[in-house]
């Protein structure tokens, strides 16, 4: 059996020791929740955070030179729930029924559902007026980033 | 005809902007939504010899009728849009086919029949799943619109303010009544959309130009046009103030629109309507000098000035379960117009054309429920109350509405 005096440095020790590896732990997660916005990399097309917010809630449908945006959209993804709660500020089911309102009356283009970044990163180089979200660490040459979510 | 005409110029100007970006063109979009109604009326009174008298209509059941819309992307800068509806599952008409050009997001133009910005909802009533409640606001319901909810020519852009976007569109009418010399409409609409798109605030407004009339015969049902057809001529300005929120789950709507009207009523129509409408005693004071002398052409009172005014209050809340959505959601509408009669076959609305003094109210508690996104199941029940005879009287309507979107 220990006594009280061995125990207490130990346990600050390992409490400290959980703690910093808590803090780690945390700064790493929220490295890897961070998000980036992204057009191809062939697309001229870009955008202010304001803009990109209002582009992915519906309220702005059209680039600066007045091309139509087409959205990428992958809203069942882990990334897709982060992304509207942090960046967007409404809901996914929310911004669907603004967006289906919209496609009714002819005021926005039918966004391109997708499942993974892959797919996203595909599909904005396909279109130069679509711009999507992938997790940044999924970031490469193919596609641009014009703005990050979480950095 | 005219139809015809508009279409080649449509698919012309298409073909002509779209030329230059071909190789951009998108792939044409189809989607859409079927639909069928259900609505029964209570005990809808009315007067007969100055007795309040009720009666149950029977039930209305529409049969399922659909929307398809296609768009199309034909380069980067033009882009089509087509609303075909069969309103009664026998028939398909041609709600829209516009085509826009853009220069850039501060500057649009958008050609070919179309539905006005104005509002709340006028550019989106045909997209009934997707708000709460089942019904236009007043200035919309078909019996009696305030203006004409279509247009062949709009200018429209947007341009960012303070972490928002502030939009404008200028449009002319579709061509509703005769031509009147030196007269030409405008339509306008300005908002603001900020939070994401959480929060729209804005005002709309539309002037004859001129002298007007009314593009619906009389005695072939509702004006289209917000004029009604026994005016043999009439002036008008209609001012719209709107709102919207979403908090959270919590969406809120407001919307005021007051149309003040400098008439001149038409002799023979006003003494056709006071032969066969059935007006009451407040309506025939209106169109005669005195009332006691009877319906002869040098007792008709051709000033027909009048103002009508609509407001409304929506409010809906969403929340998920573990069998769908759920929403339930309460309006209230008030609509006053002192000018129209009851009678919808010669023009009027049989909502406020039955009050005393042409003012409802209209309060409304529904659900939405959505067992999956694409399906949208709605029941509602009104109580529509009003002044007759003298009396506060008041009715209730129930309606039921599913519909399914494909496409999305």
């Amino acid at each position: 059996m220990y006594s009280t005096h061995t125990r207490r440095p130990m346990a600050r020790l390992s409490g400290i020791v959980v703690f910093a590896l808590a803090l780690l732990f945390a700064g790493a997660g929220q490295a890897s929740a961070q998000i980036s916005i992204v057009v191809g990399a062939g697309s001229s097309q870009t955008a202010s955070e304001s803009d990109l917010a209002q582009m992915f809630g519906g309220s702005l449908t059209s680039w600066s030179n007045g091309s139509q945006v087409q959205i990428v959209d992958q809203p069942d993804s882990p990334v897709g729930q982060t992304f509207y709660a942090d960046f967007v500020g409404r809901s996914v089911g929310q911004v669907r029924k603004a967006f289906t309102a919209l496609l009714l009356s002819g005021q926005a283009q039918r966004p391109e559902k997708v499942t993974d970044d892959a797919a996203v990163k595909a599909a904005v180089v396909r279109n130069p007026n679509a711009v999507g979200y992938i997790s940044s660490a999924a970031l490469d040459d193919t596609v641009r980033e014009i703005a990050r979510v979480g950095g | 005809m005219f139809g015809r005409i508009r279409f080649a110029w449509v698919a012309a100007l298409a073909l002509a902007f779209g030329a230059s970006g071909v190789e951009a063109q998108s792939d044409l979009i189809t989607y859409g939504y079927f639909a069928s109604r259900w609505e029964k009326v209570f005990d809808e009174p009315s007067l007969v010899n100055g007795e309040v008298f009720t009666e149950s209509p029977p039930a209305e059941f529409s049969q399922p009728f659909f929307h398809i819309m296609m768009q199309q992307n034909l380069g980067n800068r033009f882009r089509m849009f087509m609303n075909l509806a069969g309103p009664d599952a026998q028939t398909v008409e041609v709600r829209n086919v516009w085509g826009e050009y853009s220069f850039d997001r501060k500057l649009a133009i958008r050609f070919g029949p179309q539905y006005r910005k104005f509002g709340l909802y006028n550019e989106i009533l045909d997209a009934v799943p997707t708000y709460y409640g089942i019904e236009a606001p007043e200035m919309f319901d078909n019996d009696h619109l305030m203006i004409s909810r279509t247009t062949t020519f709009t200018v429209l852009g947007s341009v960012a303010l303070g972490g928002g976007q502030l939009e404008y569109a200028l449009s002319t009418d579709n061509g509703e009544g005769d031509i009147f010399p030196g007269s030409f409409p405008v339509g306008w609409d300005v908002r603001y959309r900020f939070g994401s798109g959480a929060y729209i605030v804005g005002a709309s407004g539309y002037t004859s130009g001129g002298t007007t009339n009314s593009g619906t015969a009389l005695g072939a049902g509702p004006s289209d046009n917000g004029v009604l057809p026994w005016m043999a001529a009439d002036s008008f300005n209609v001012v719209n103030v709107f709102g919207q929120a979403e908090v959270g789950a919590l969406t809120l709507q407001a919307e005021y629109a007051r149309a003040d009207h400098e008439a001149e009523r038409d002799v023979d129509a006003v003494l056709s309507v006071l032969a066969n409408a059935d007006v009451n005693t407040a309506q025939r004071a209106r169109f005669l000098v005195n009332p006691a002398v009877g319906a002869i052409a040098s007792n008709v009172n051709t000033v027909g000035d009048y103002e009508v005014e609509t407001f409304y209050f929506r409010s809906g809340y969403s929340f998920e379960t573990g069998i769908g959505e759920v929403a339930p959601y309460v309006q209230w509408d008030w609509y006053s117009n002192p000018e129209t009669i009851r009678s919808k076959t010669w023009g009027g609305d049989n909502e406020a054309g039955a009050a005393d003094d042409g003012e409802f109210t209209k309060a409304t508690l529904g659900l939405v429920f959505r067992p999956i996104p694409s399906v949208a199941v709605k029941l509602d029940g009104s109580q529509h109350a009003f002044v007759l005879g003298g009396e506060d009287v008041s009715y209730n309507e129930i309606r039921f509405d599913v519909s399914y979107t494909f496409g999305f």
